[in-house]
């Protein structure tokens, strides 16, 4: 009787995590490296970047007019290529991820690896690896795209490295989301729908939400009225303002308490996290440093402006006239860990919850479908 | 031709860790219900199957066959009752049932894309085997199933028989102690399924516990040593297959002159039947045990009745089965009929073959003296 005892005892020891994450991963890359589809996906996806690449050169070259390749091109052009790679990667990243599970489900395979000693913890996260790996060959496809931009100059290495990881790292979310998805449901077309909603909520949601809360935050401001100094001989010096009359209350919004709904947006938490860059050197007597904000840039610089004080938007607000250079001073606090946090508390919950319905030997099935 | 389970191949048993003799004590399961939403899939399930032999799992459609096999390979948990795989309990310790187990799913899981040998190695390194040794074992399941030359070829390129050899090969990649296999015949050419009975022998003789279930009932006729008759969800009947098969039931008796046959017969007052069709020439006669049986054949031979065939009509299995399958077709279901079968799987043995019970096999019998009487 002992010698059963400790023969189970023996028995209980699990997987090493290390061999269970890598042979899912293998498993699951090796099946999608073999299908043809997959590189006709990367070929098309390819011709694709490198058309918006050469568009947002070309419009580059429109906006900045003067020469034919400025010296900000890089960054612009750069930008355009990582707000698209990003955008397709969102309606890429859920295709790839949330058919993993339920595919192996209906393909009759999870409950052949469930019986091994797979824990439903290394099932789980060796197939999320395993879509974020393919989301990220999307990625890696757009790479040569982005060294092209970068020897058009104006970029800093620093700033290209945060942009790329932070889409990998939305990426993996996303693929984390449709991941647990494909656990959680039944079927392969509602683990997509369901993943497609919650990126489309990430992406869009945030906006509307923030749209519709906009005319809440609508307050008042005592201001007064500006005059410009336009003749000479005022007591103004040119083109500053100065203050007259009387205080009258003026619309303002207080979008302090709303911005926050944008964080979760991909496009902001990759835009934020990216630093500005140090040489802003826009010189107004030479034509030749100006250049367009990049997309990414311009949507960061618009959620660090929603987080001033109403008061900033007024022109002559309390009676005093704005201080030169308080706009470019202003660099508002980041918002992108908080919309990272906002996506995890999404992803880790559908994880969880993907984990239970992983789990065997199971309690409860789902409606109309048998285990094997 | 190798067998998975020689226990003097240098790799394999110490892959598992397990010592060789290492206690086997198969599988029991005691009162297992199972219950989806409104449907009562197992109602209660006693099953005892002893290593080293073969247990066949019979019942129609929709029995719980499935459902049951789904609980035992540690994939379903049971509302109630105690399953023991192996000395291990599936609830408890799930990874220890997984270990010593190796489960055939009805439904042929294959990765399309991977090739044979890669899915047998995946499938060991999830197992815990070590890299060298689920290698040469992977090469050595894949020469045992005769898969050698297709080894490295997608599997998608497998037919259905050898693909059904592969999830064979896969379920035994860690050297389990007890095999479930759900339907492992369905799709295999006459001469697979030999090869498949075969090598199931193999492995009973080695020690395996080894359940089957299948709808091929003469296929596990000859291949299984107990039979276990499941029905609307509950064990209702065990039989012993063992022994020298010659029991009671109907035989089919041919002779060359079949006048001659019937003139002794009756003679002797047996009841027979003719054959309709174009088996003319025989006749078919009830018996009740393997002593009556060898009497009659020597009588008839003694009587110079030239006998060319002397068989029994149906397999036991298929007897019993369709037995079965009268009574259910009778019977009242669920409630009334639950208190019956609860007693029966009580009183197993060869004792209950071919003993009609209850009044279907009293109406069948009285149907048969009619047409007897009509022969005559």
């Amino acid at each position: 009787m002992s010698r059963v005892d400790e023969f189970v005892q023996e028995g209980s020891a699990r997987l090493g995590w290390g061999r269970a994450l890598a042979t899912v991963v293998r498993m699951d890359v090796q099946q999608r490296l073999r299908s043809r589809t997959w590189y006709i996906m990367l070929a098309v996806w390819f011709v694709v970047i490198g058309l918006v690449t050469w568009g947002a050169f070309a419009s580059f070259n429109v906006l900045s007019a003067e020469e034919p390749v400025g010296p900000g091109a890089g960054r612009f052009v750069f930008e355009a290529v990582v707000g698209f790679v990003l955008f397709f990667g969102l309606l890429v990243a859920p295709a790839v991820s949330a058919s993993t599970i339920s595919g192996s489900r209906s393909g009759g395979t999870l409950a052949v690896m469930q019986v091994t000693l797979l824990t439903p913890g290394q099932l789980l996260l060796g197939k999320w690896l395993a879509s974020w790996i393919a989301a990220l060959a999307f990625l890696a496809t757009a790479l040569p795209y982005i060294v092209v931009a970068m020897s058009m100059g104006g970029l800093d290495v620093s700033g290209l490295v945060v942009f790329v990881v932070m889409v990998a790292v939305e990426l993996g979310v996303v693929c984390a989301v449709g991941t647990a998805a494909s656990a959680v449901a039944d079927r392969t077309l509602f683990a997509v729908v369901v993943t497609y909603l919650l990126v489309a909520l990430f992406t869009f949601g945030t906006l509307v939400a923030f749209a519709l809360t906009m005319p809440l935050t609508q307050t008042t401001i005592p201001a007064n009225t500006p005059r410009w100094a336009v003749a000479e001989g005022e007591d103004v010096p040119e083109g500053s303002e100065a203050c007259f009359g009387p205080l009258v209350p003026q619309t303002a919004y207080d979008t302090r308490a709303t911005y926050w709904m944008l964080a979760a947006n991909p496009f902001v938490v990759v835009s934020d996290a990216v630093p500005t860059p140090a040489s802003v050197p826009y010189d107004p007597d030479d034509p030749d440093t100006w250049a367009p904000d990049g997309v990414m840039t311009t949507i960061s610089f618009g959620v660090r402006y929603l987080q001033r004080p109403p008061e900033t938007n007024v022109l002559c607000a309390y009676g005093e006239p704005a201080e030169p250079g308080d706009e470019e001073a202003w660099r508002g606090t980041p918002v992108w860990p908080l919309g990272l946090g906002l996506q995890w508390v999404v992803a880790g919950g559908l994880l969880a919850w993907g984990r239970f319905r992983l789990t065997t030997p199971a309690v409860r099935l789902p409606r109309g479908h048998r285990v094997a | 031709m190798t067998t998975p389970g020689g226990t003097d191949e240098s790799g394999p048993p110490a892959a598992t860790g397990l010592p060789p003799d290492a206690p086997p004590s198969g599988i029991t399961a005691t009162g297992v219900t199972r219950r989806f939403r409104s449907v009562r899939a197992l109602q209660g399930v006693d099953l005892m199957a002893p290593p080293g032999a073969i247990t066949a799992l019979v019942g129609p459609n929709g029995s719980g066959k499935t459902t049951l096999m789904l609980v035992l390979a540690s994939l379903l948990r049971p509302d109630a009752g105690s399953v023991r795989i192996a000395g291990a309990d599936p609830a408890q310790d799930p990874a220890g049932v997984r270990r010593r187990t190796g489960w055939m799913p009805d439904t042929l899981g294959v990765w399309d894309a991977l090739t044979a040998r890669e899915i047998l190695e995946m499938m060991g390194r999830l197992y815990g085997l070590d890299r060298d040794v689920v290698r040469s074992r992977a090469g050595q399941l894949l020469e045992w199933q005769e898969l050698s030359t297709l080894a490295d070829e997608p599997a998608r390129v497998l037919s259905r028989g050898q693909q059904q050899r592969l999830s064979l090969a896969r379920a035994v990649i860690h050297e389990p102690q007890v095999l479930l296999l759900d339907e492992p015949a369905s799709g295999l050419d006459p001469g697979s399924r030999v090869r498949l009975r075969d090598d199931l022998r193999q492995m009973a003789a080695a020690g395996k516990t080894i359940l089957v279930s299948s709808h091929v009932l003469s296929e596990l006729d000859e291949m299984a040593d107990v039979a276990v008759f499941m029905q609307d969800g509950r064990t209702v009947r065990v039989e012993d297959l063992g022994g020298d098969g010659a029991t009671g039931g109907r035989y089919l008796i041919t002779a060359l002159d079949v006048c001659h046959l019937l003139t002794v017969l009756e003679r002797y007052s047996v009841a027979y039947r003719r054959q309709p069709g174009r088996r003319e020439d025989s006749v078919s006669v009830e018996v009740s045990s393997a002593e009556e049986t060898a009497d009659l054949l020597s009588t008839l031979v003694g009587e110079c009745v030239r006998v060319v065939a002397f068989t029994p009509e149906a397999s036991r299995l298929e007897t019993a089965y369709l037995e079965l399958d009268r009574m259910r077709s009778v019977a009242p279901p669920a409630p009334g009929a639950g208190v019956d079968d609860d007693a029966r799987p009580g009183a197993p043995g060869p004792d209950a073959v071919g003993t009609d019970t209850g009044a279907p096999g009293g109406a069948n019998r009285a149907s048969w003296r009619a047409g007897r009487g009509e022969d005559r």
